[in-house]
């Protein structure tokens, strides 16, 4: 199979407490909830970002152009915010990397990629955060905000990773 | 020599113990230190632990793997992050604290305190505000103004200021809510499989926004 490479953002969004929501919920009502998900992270995306693949809880997504990801990816956070309930936890958590992974079919692959995932496992429920080179890959959107939560370490990964927290100041609208 | 602005600990394994004391010079034992173009001092361990003396009111990064951090004294805005070990900050101006897996605890932060834990339990003795998010374990805020708390499994219990803004979310686990006596915030509850207990009158002063898929939900005066 041929394999390239794409440079761009690559995105982690999951479900807290899905897997619970499930035990307690059953089956039909948490695949009510991912569906209803996925639906909000489609229509999130800007027209040349794409779904890479379902996770189960969660989705990867790719987006070229890094203040494109960080507006999807805060549009995709108020989305759910507004309507999570009881009903419909969407409690999403999200983790961006900009970087180059290799593609191998649809699929997107390597340490970047892996990063991404690590990253959102670091973030709150409805918090966005980024890496350094999402932050270096051009200027922030109108009305975004990056503010730096410290190095990390995280699985599988040597040096201590700087992570921002991405959020829209209070008052602004989108862009 | 004046206090430095921001101390930055980043150390794959050690133990970082802090202690913030007025006008105190910068002292670094079992590890030696640099100071960055911006001011920031940077701290390399040389052993398995790291005791700081610092002056009141500095900022304090620390990115650890594997190790317990404490702080003593009165801090400016602390971070810390740690895959599994715990976590205590006496005081300090702000707080946000990452850890995989252990045991964080909280004095006092005159700001905001963000916490996020995969499996532990977080306690917070006095806040400006609270934003927690625990995958399983306990949840404790004694004291806080505004309250933002999420957890999958585990007990919140939260006792806010007047007025204040207080956001729960939970899939399993009992929520306790206490508001000083006279309080009456806007409420919504809702527990799909739960049992609310509600005592506290709706009104216009703050807001109580408390949302569960299993838990109970109990709501009171104290």
């Amino acid at each position: 199979m041929a394999i390239g490479t794409v440079t761009g953002v690559i995105g982690f969004s999951d479900i807290a407490g899905f897997t619970r929501y499930t035990h307690e919920q059953g089956d039909g009502a948490a695949l009510a909830l991912l569906e209803q998900f996925e639906s909000i992270v489609g229509a999130s995306l800007p027209p040349d970002g794409r779904v890479v693949k379902q996770l189960g809880d969660g989705v990867l997504v790719f987006v070229p152009d890094a203040a494109a990801a960080l507006r999807s990816a805060i549009d995709q956070q108020h989305a759910c915010a507004a309507i999570a309930s009881a009903d419909s936890p969407l409690w999403i958590r999200t983790g961006l990397h900009y970087g180059t992974p290799l593609v191998r079919g649809a699929d997107l692959i390597g340490h970047d990629v892996n990063l991404a995932s690590r990253v959102a496992d670091q973030a709150l429920p409805g918090e966005i955060l980024a890496t350094a080179d999402v932050i270096g890959a051009g200027p922030l959107p109108a009305g975004v905000c990056a503010v730096e939560v410290g190095p990390v370490f995280v699985k599988g990964v040597d040096d201590a990773v700087r992570l921002f927290r991405i959020h829209q100041e209070a008052g602004s609208n989108r862009a | 020599m004046t206090a430095p602005a921001r101390i930055i600990v980043s150390q794959r394994s050690a133990r970082v113990s802090v202690s913030a004391e007025p006008d105190a010079p910068l002292v670094v034992d079992g590890g030696t230190y640099e100071t960055t173009g911006d001011g920031a001092i940077v701290v390399k361990a040389r052993s398995s632990a790291i005791s700081i003396r610092c002056a009141e009111g500095t900022d304090l990064v620390v990115g650890t793997r594997s190790g317990r951090v404490e702080t003593r004294g009165r801090l400016g805005a602390v971070q810390v992050s740690t895959s599994s070990g715990s976590v205590t900050i006496d005081a300090a101006r702000e707080v946000d604290v990452r850890t995989a897996s252990g045991r964080i605890d909280i004095g006092r932060a005159d700001g905001p305190v963000r916490c996020v834990c995969g499996s532990g339990r977080v306690t917070i003795e006095s806040a400006g505000s609270v934003d927690v998010s625990v995958a399983s374990g306990r949840v404790e805020a004694r004291d806080t103004g505004d309250a933002r708390v999420h957890t999958t499994s585990g007990r919140i219990k939260v006792a806010a200021r007047r007025g204040s803004a207080v956001e729960v979310r939970a899939i399993s686990g009992r929520v306790d809510v206490s508001l000083p006596e006279g309080s009456a915030p806007a409420t919504r509850l809702s527990a799909r499989g739960g049992r609310i207990r509600n005592s506290v009158p709706s009104g216009d002063e703050g807001s109580l926004d408390v949302q569960t898929v299993s838990g109970s939900v109990t709501v009171s005066w104290r």
